[in-house]
């Protein structure tokens, strides 16, 4: 049975809530001889028109950003809410591994609870005795297996409800980024667990927002953005559109006029208006570029008090507030850029190598002395989207892009080293 | 098997019907171990509702003056106090059983008509617990065991059924609004002042005959006390009329229950 398919999506649209209402305003519009054909006017719609197939055995990344309609998909797969319209079909036992911990109640034992879990999965009894000696073992809870629940720390709780999942039998593994419960050796033995179903002819649907975790655990993808797919295909594929996604959504400074930058912190002997990034060839304004390109940041400053020397950095951060790099202006060139009326700034930054994604700029001027002249935080948005030669070495993931190279050491050369 | 949606064709239905009924046994089974566990009382607390309410209501009838038919007032205000207690605490319970199991429906497709079943169990058992202390009352009064007690599990099957009717109409109600959820407990206490729990059925009838004919709880909670006090068979006509109104509520509340559990978790 290993050559058909596993999972069929076909054409689901989803709108929350009960269907009477729009139904209703649907039977008005009928009446009135409007346009009733039109689904999309019966909304607010989670999922739009979304058809697919996964093959047995399969492993199917679901990607999108927060509200893509990601949770929708996998509660319809799931089938605990049902579709608008079209339908969702399932060839064999699948088994969402959603929501760990749904289900454990707090009062009862450790060992009570798994029960329960197995029960609320579908074991029938006799199943979950034959089970239950391994899902212990999996869970590595010891003696606290007979204290109650809310004693446990919450690593501890996930850890039940992930052992309870993980020896489930079943042909279809829905996954929503559960991985990141327990400790770095719980973390890892669950990822072994899951490339061993996966590598037993599993078929396994994970769903995540992180693109680069679709690389590590599969074989074909799909985008949703807005509710639709927006592309289906490789995860290399997938990844270049995601980052596309993110590339028209630049945002710049919101208080840009005179008025609302005196509203700013600092002293104001001078404000910061505006920023820009630009390509250094043909000065062209631009909002995104691939890993290893250079840009020209330009930053045009109202100047109120000529400012003969002034410290300024401008600083990269990831999403996750992480600060990729400071840039200060050196010691050594504070003297040609003295200020004496309104001016724009330039630097040029060669070779940005930070892996694709959204990132921002922050800016900050202050006096040699110390206090703060201006500063603007998230002052602009600027994505960086994927290169050819990147994408090959994407393995490695994190937020620098290190060029490097791989070879076999000769037996020649290790011994001309400690013959030394 | 580990799946509950219906089109899995390597499930058998003897298997199914396994699964569905170690579910609801372990729903029931944390519902009652877990819910007394953190108490100073524990267990206890299955029989101290009816207890109560039997010792309350029994001063209340004794206040009014209310006439026990010659017969022990607190044996004869419990025998109908403890089924009123098991209706009254499913009915109310129910729409809350649905709620209080919100993430394992986000999570699973469990067949959803089994909440209302895991409260109709876990009631059930706090009313045979009360049982206990009803046939021990019962015999410090020195009323005896009679063949009559034979009618008994057929009355609890229809306490059971019409609470089972009633509460899942109002539990998909309470899906959609929750009004239900604060307005039960009024309602049920109205009904159970329409109903011969601490006074007499043949007052009822003399008073009040349309109430008495037309309060479907009358025929059943007052067959308790017929079997249970006197010895005596219920009335059966009574006992048709009450199974009609079971059938009817169930012919509207199972579809809607049906059509509402659909929606569970858009709108839990």
């Amino acid at each position: 049975m290993r050559d058909g398919w596993a999972l069929r999506a076909s054409d689901i649209w989803k709108r929350y809530g009960l269907p009477v209402r729009p139904w209703l305003r649907r039977q008005v519009d009928q009446l009135r001889g409007g346009n009733f054909e039109d689904r999309a006017a019966y909304g607010p719609w989670a999922l739009r028109d979304v058809s697919f197939e996964v093959k047995q055995g399969e492993s199917l990344g679901i990607v999108g950003k927060n509200g893509a309609g990601k949770s929708t998909l996998l509660k319809l797969i799931a089938g605990v809410s049902p579709a608008t319209y079209g339908s969702v079909n399932v060839n064999g036992r699948l088994f969402p591994m959603i929501e760990l911990a749904a289900g454990i109640h707090r009062d009862l034992t450790g060992r009570e609870n798994i029960k329960l879990l197995g029960a609320i999965m579908g074991f029938t009894a006799s199943r979950m005795e034959a089970k239950i000696a391994e899902i212990e073992d999996f869970a590595e809870l010891g003696d606290w297996l007979e204290k109650p629940v809310w004693q446990y720390s919450s690593g501890m709780q996930a850890r039940l409800g992930f052992s309870v999942a993980v020896n489930v039998d079943a042909d279809i593994l829905l996954i929503d980024e559960v991985l990141s419960v327990g400790d770095v050796n719980f973390q890892k033995k669950c990822l072994n667990r899951m490339d061993e179903l996966s590598n037993s002819g599993v078929t396994i649907i994970f769903v995540t927002h992180n693109p680069y975790s679709i690389e590590r655990l599969c074989e074909r993808a799909i985008y949703l953005e807005a509710g639709s797919i927006k592309a289906s295909g490789s995860p290399s594929e997938i990844l270049t559109a995601y980052f596309q996604g993110a590339l028209d959504r630049s945002t710049v400074i919101a208080d840009k006029d005179r008025i609302a930058a005196d509203l700013r912190e600092g002293t104001g002997a001078f404000r910061i208006l505006d920023i820009s990034m630009h390509d250094p060839v043909s000065g062209r304004e631009i909002t995104g570029f691939s890993t290893g390109e250079s840009v020209l940041v330009r930053i045009t400053l109202d100047v109120r008090e000529p400012t003969p020397s002034y410290r300024f950095s401008l600083r990269i951060v990831d999403p996750a507030n992480t600060v990729v790099s400071f840039i200060d202006v050196p010691i050594s060139t504070r003297q040609s850029l003295a200020l004496e009326r309104d001016s724009v700034l330039e630097c040029r930054i060669d070779n940005i190598n930070v892996l694709p994604g959204q990132y921002w700029i922050d800016l900050v001027a202050r006096e040699v002395a110390g206090p703060v002249i201006d500063s603007v935080s998230y002052a602009y948005a600027f994505s960086v989207h994927v290169s050819r030669e990147v994408i090959e070495q994407m393995e490695h993931r994190g937020i620098i892009y290190l060029p490097a190279s791989w070879r076999l050491v000769e037996e020649s050369e290790l011994e001309r080293v400690s013959g030394n | 098997m580990s799946q509950w949606s219906n089109n899995n064709p390597s499930q058998n239905t003897r298997e199914i019907w396994l699964s569905y009924w170690n579910l609801l046994i372990s729903l029931v089974s944390r519902d009652v171990r877990a819910r007394y566990r953190r108490t100073v009382l524990g267990p206890l607390w299955a029989i101290i509702p009816a207890i109560l309410s039997t010792v309350i209501l029994s001063f209340l009838s004794g206040l009014v003056g209310a006439s026990s038919e010659g017969m022990p007032r607190l044996a004869f205000v419990m025998a109908a106090t403890v089924p009123w207690t098991f209706f009254q605490s499913s009915v109310v319970r129910i729409p809350h059983g649905v709620l209080a199991n919100g993430t394992i429906l986000r999570k699973m497709p469990v067949p959803r008509q089994i909440f209302p079943f895991v409260v109709l169990f876990t009631t059930a058992f706090d009313f045979l617990m009360s049982s206990i202390v009803l046939v021990v009352v019962l015999q410090l009064f020195q009323i005896p065991i009679t063949e009559a007690w034979l009618w008994l599990p057929l009355l609890l099957l229809m306490t059971g059924a019409m609470a089972w009717a009633v509460g899942i109409g109002l539990s998909a109600f309470t899906i959609y609004r929750r009004d239900i959820l604060f307005g039960i407990q009024y309602i049920m206490q109205v009904w159970l002042f329409l109903t011969p729990v601490m006074y007499s059925s043949r007052d009822l009838l003399d008073e009040w005959p349309l109430i008495y004919t037309l309060n479907p709880a009358v025929p059943i909670i007052d067959g308790f006390r017929q079997v249970l006090i006197f010895g005596q068979a219920p009335n059966l006509g009574g006992l048709l009329i009450s199974a009609a109104f079971t059938g009817l509520v169930l012919a509207v509340s199972l579809p809607f229950y049906r059509f509402m559990s659909r929606y569970f978790v858009d709108v839990l």
